[in-house]
C-alpha cells in the first residue's frame, strides 16, 4: 500500500539541487515519488548523474563479451552499403524502380551523397526510375535531382517525374491502391500504369521527418507486399527505422553519413558512370569533413563549457558549505 | 573564379549551373550562410533577415505548389472540363469552409476539420497496427535456434519495453515493486530520448560539415 508523505513524517522538503537530475516528477500523494522509502539514500548530484553513464558502460561491457554482438562500426557501415548494392544489383535491365524523394532540407545534406550514389547505381544497372514526392521540401529536392540527372544526359524514358502528391499518408495509400494515375505520360509511365505499384521491382525511399520508411512500411507494404522497400535516411530517423531493417521489412537501410560514403565508394569502385564525369568525382572532401567536425566539437565545447563550469562551481560550493 | 572551379562546383552541389547564374547562386548561398552564422558573434539583424527570407520563400514556394500541382490540376481543371465529378464540388465546398474558417461558426468549420483529422488518424492507426505493431511483435519473438546474442538482445528488449509501458500506468495504486518498475521505466524512456537526441545532433553536425565543405571547397576552392 502506498503511504502518504505526512503519515510517515519522514519526508523532507525537496532540495533545489535535485530538480535537474530527476525525471518527470509526480508529487501527488500516494505516487511513487512521494514515498519516503525512496528518500533514504542521499548521493551527491554528481554521483547520481554518473550512475546512468556507469550503468550504460557496464551494460556495453557485458554485451561486448556475448558472442554474436558486434560493435565494430566499420562492419555495420559496409554491411548497410552492401545491402543496398545487393538490392539494386538484383534488378534486371529496364526494371522499373519507384524512388520517393521526401528528404528535409535541413537533413538532406547528410544523405545527399548516398542518394546520388543510389541514383547512379540505378542508372548503371539500367533501371528505369519514377520519382514521386509527398512533401513540399521533398518535391524541391526531387526537382533539383531530376534536373541534375537531365543535365547529365538521362532522358525522360529513364527517369519519369510523377510529381507531388498532396495529403501525406492518405496520398501514399492512394498511390498504393490506384497506381501512378493518368497524369504522367511517356512509354515508361504507360508500362507501369497497368499493374499499379506491383509493376515496380523496388521502392527506394529517401526519407525525411514527414514521410519516410515508416510511412511506406505501414501504408504500402500491407497493400503491396511483393514490393521490396529500401531506404536512405538521415541519422535522426535511425531509432525509428532500424527495427524495420532487423525484421526484414526493409531490404536495405543506409542511415548515416559514413554508411553513405562507404556505399558511394562501393558504387564508384564499380565505375558507375553516367553522363559527363565519373561518380567518384563527387566524393565529399575528407578534409572538409574533418575540419567541419573539429568546428562542431569546438562549438559544442564552447556552448556547453560555460554551463558545465557553472554546475561544477555550484557543486563545489555546496560541498564546501 | 575560372571555368574549372565552376565545373567542379557543379559536380559537387549539383544545384548550381555553370556560368553567371551559378556564380550568383553560389554567392547568394555564401552570403546567407554567413548571415546566419553572424549570430555567433552577436549580430541579430542579418539572422533575422535570413529568417524572414526563408519564411517568405517557403510560404511562396508552398503556395505555388498547392496552386500549380494540387488545386488547379486536381480540382479546378476536372470541374471545368466536365460535370462528371460531383464529389469535387463537395471537396471544393469543404476547402472553402476551411479557408474561410475564421469568419464562420465553429460548428460549420468542425465538419471538414473532423473529416481531415479523422481520416488522417484512421490511416495512421490502421497502418501502425498492420505495418508496425504486428510485424514487430512477430520479429521480436526469439526463435529456438537463436544464438546467445539474439537471446540476450531479446531479453534486453523485454526488460526495457515492460518498465517503459508500466511507466504510463496512471491512476492505479502502486506498491513498492511497481513504483520501482515505473521509475525505472521513466529513466529508460529518458535514456531513449537522449539517444534519439544524439542521433539528431549527428544529423545537424553533418549539416554543419556540409556547409563548411561548401564554403571551403566549393566557394573558396581550398580543402579539396
Amino acid at each position: 500500500m502506498t503511504e502518504s508523505p505526512d503519515e510517515g513524517g519522514r519526508r523532507e522538503p525537496p532540495e533545489p539541487s535535485e530538480g535537474p537530475e530527476s525525471p518527470v516528477r509526480d508529487e501527488t500523494p500516494g505516487s511513487a515519488d512521494a514515498q519516503p522509502w525512496r528518500r533514504r539514500t542521499r548521493l551527491a548530484p554528481g554521483v547520481r548523474a554518473g550512475i546512468p553513464i556507469l550503468a550504460l558502460l557496464i551494460l556495453l561491457g557485458i554485451a561486448s563479451l556475448v558472442p554474436g554482438i558486434g560493435f565494430a562500426a566499420d562492419v555495420s557501415v559496409e554491411a548497410a552499403g552492401r545491402d543496398l548494392e545487393a538490392a539494386i544489383g538484383r534488378l534486371q535491365t529496364g526494371a522499373p524502380v519507384l524512388v520517393d524523394i521526401d528528404g528535409d532540407l535541413g537533413t538532406y545534406p547528410e544523405i545527399r551523397y548516398a542518394t546520388r550514389a543510389a541514383l547512379a547505381d540505378l542508372m548503371l544497372r539500367g533501371a528505369n526510375v519514377a520519382v514521386v514526392s509527398f512533401s513540399g521540401e521533398g518535391r524541391a529536392i526531387a526537382v533539383a535531382e531530376i534536373a541534375r540527372l537531365r543535365h547529365l544526359g538521362v532522358g525522360p524514358d529513364r527517369v519519369a517525374d510523377l510529381g507531388f502528391r498532396s495529403g501525406g499518408e492518405p496520398a501514399l495509400v492512394q498511390l498504393a491502391s490506384e497506381g501512378i494515375g493518368p497524369n504522367t505520360s511517356g512509354s515508361f509511365a504507360d508500362a507501369v500504369r497497368k499493374d499499379g505499384l506491383a509493376s515496380f521491382r523496388l521502392a527506394l525511399v529517401i526519407g525525411g521527418a514527414e514521410i519516410g520508411p515508416r510511412s511506406w512500411v505501414e501504408q504500402v507494404q500491407p497493400r503491396v507486399p511483393a514490393l521490396p522497400i529500401a531506404a536512405i535516411t538521415p541519422s535522426f530517423l535511425l531509432p525509428e527505422v532500424l527495427p524495420y531493417r532487423s525484421s526484414g521489412q526493409l531490404v536495405a537501410l543506409v542511415g548515416t553519413l559514413p554508411a553513405g560514403l562507404a556505399y558511394g565508394q562501393q558504387v564508384a569502385a564499380r565505375g558507375a558512370e553516367f553522363g559527363p564525369g565519373r561518380f567518384a568525382e563527387r566524393l565529399p572532401s575528407g578534409a572538409a569533413i574533418v575540419f567541419g567536425m573539429l568546428v562542431a566539437i569546438a562549438v559544442l565545447l564552447a556552448s556547453s563549457g560555460g554551463s558545465l563550469a557553472g554546475w561544477a562551481r555550484a557543486a563545489w560550493r555546496r560541498g564546501r558549505s | 573564379m575560372g571555368p574549372r572551379r565552376l565545373e567542379a562546383r557543379a559536380l559537387v552541389s549539383g544545384f548550381f549551373e555553370t556560368g553567371g547564374a551559378g556564380t550568383v547562386a553560389t554567392w547568394l548561398a555564401v552570403l546567407v550562410t554567413l548571415g546566419v552564422w553572424s549570430y555567433l558573434v552577436g549580430e541579430r539583424r542579418l539572422l533575422r533577415l535570413s529568417q524572414m527570407l526563408l519564411a517568405g520563400l517557403a510560404t511562396g514556394y508552398l503556395s505555388l505548389i498547392a496552386i500549380r500541382e494540387v488545386l488547379i490540376p486536381q480540382l479546378i481543371q476536372p470541374l471545368a472540363a466536365s460535370s462528371a465529378h460531383p464529389e469535387l464540388v463537395l471537396d471544393l465546398l469543404l476547402v472553402a469552409v476551411l479557408v474561410a474558417g475564421r469568419w464562420l461558426p465553429r460548428r460549420v468549420v468542425a465538419v471538414p476539420a473532423a473529416i481531415l483529422v479523422g481520416g488522417t488518424v484512421g490511416y495512421a492507426l490502421g497502418g501502425a497496427v498492420t505495418g508496425t505493431l504486428l510485424p514487430q511483435l512477430a520479429a521480436g519473438m526469439v526463435p529456438r535456434a537463436a544464438g546467445p546474442g539474439d537471446a540476450l538482445a531479446g531479453a534486453i528488449g523485454v526488460a526495457i519495453t515492460v518498465p517503459v509501458l508500466f511507466s504510463f500506468l496512471h491512476g492505479v495504486p502502486r506498491g513498492r515493486l511497481l513504483a520501482g518498475v515505473t521509475t525505472t521505466g521513466r529513466w529508460l524512456m529518458l535514456g531513449g530520448l537522449g539517444a534519439w537526441f544524439g542521433f539528431l545532433l549527428l544529423s545537424r553536425l553533418a549539416l554543419l560539415v556540409d556547409r563548411i565543405g561548401f564554403l571551403l571547397g566549393d566557394w573558396l576552392g581550398v580543402l579539396r
